[in-house]
């Protein structure tokens, strides 16, 4: 997302598998799925949905994160919804996910969006529902 | 005056809900994570709108109309830019209830059929005490 629009690649090979990062709590249910809300596209989302091309890629805009979910390009653009997973041509790791309907306020595609956001949520598969990357631990103390 | 007379095997059961009825822990734990919601920040992206007290309230008195009781035991309350939803999903169905404003119930709907085909059906505006066929249809 930015002011300028990102120049999108041609949609991605369908057998390559893509991350999204989980920005709130409520993307996901322990001990692992992925929930519809996930995948909702707020108005302020103009290009689409952020993916990553890797674990790392899809999380690093983000300041937290409550784990990542994987899921088959290939999958994706089976669904009934039109839906295309492009590269953003200016960054290697960042790829979008066209056409997800706008989850509107109060009017508009409501329906629709949760129906492909529900679909989106069942074909991908959460990895993790932990902060990721993991943070080291403390080392124990060593004496001087 | 009618004879009162009292049968040797008669049950002297005290209780005035059915058994189904008392699930307390579960309708505590659907109310406290309402009464949290604005102040959870895991649940929040940063600079998204937080949701009023005004709607949390209404939140909870559409589902403290909801009966029995056992079905909050499945609802998974989330937000969604000043929204309050709250999910169901049993087998190949799924509800939302959508409470994005005081006075305002919006219900979606969702079948997945046995060839895979996904059906929706999306209420605009719902009285709350319709969200109980609703849930009726879910559970059945």
């Amino acid at each position: 997302m930015g002011t300028t629009p990102p120049r999108l690649g041609d949609p991605l090979p369908d057998d390559v598998t893509v991350y999204r990062a989980f920005s709130t709590e409520g993307a996901r249910r322990r001990p692992a799925k992925v929930r519809p809300r996930a995948y909702y596209r707020a108005a302020d989302h103009t290009d689409g949905l952020s993916l990553g091309a890797t674990p790392l890629a899809a999380v690093s805009q983000l300041q937290i994160n409550y784990g990542y979910c994987s899921v088959s390009v290939g999958a994706i653009h089976r669904l009934p919804y039109g839906l295309r997973v492009c590269p953003d041509l200016d960054d290697t790791n960042h790829i979008l996910l066209c056409n997800v309907p706008v989850f509107d306020g109060l009017n508009g595609d409501r329906g629709i969006a949760e129906e492909v956001a529900g679909a989106l949520a069942r074909i991908s598969k959460a990895e993790t529902c932990d902060y990721y990357p993991p943070k080291e631990k403390d080392d124990l103390p060593s004496i001087p | 005056m009618t004879n009162l007379t009292i049968e040797k095997d008669a049950s002297y059961s005290v209780a005035t809900v059915a058994p189904r009825e008392l699930f307390p822990s579960v309708v505590e734990r659907v109310f406290d994570r309402l009464q949290s919601i604005a102040s959870n920040d895991a649940l929040y992206e940063p600079e998204e709108v937080r949701p009023t007290k005004e709607t949390i309230e209404w939140a909870r008195r559409v589902l403290l109309r909801i009966l029995p009781r056992y079905y909050l035991r499945m609802a998974e309350i989330d937000v969604f830019h000043g929204e309050i939803h709250v999910n169901w999903e049993k087998r190949n169905k799924r509800l939302v209830a959508y409470l994005p404003a005081p006075g305002v119930l919006k219900v979606y709907l969702e079948l997945i059929r046995e060839n895979g085909e996904v059906g929706h059906v999306l209420h605009p505006s719902v009285e709350p005490q319709a969200l109980n066929s609703l849930l009726e249809w879910l559970y059945s």
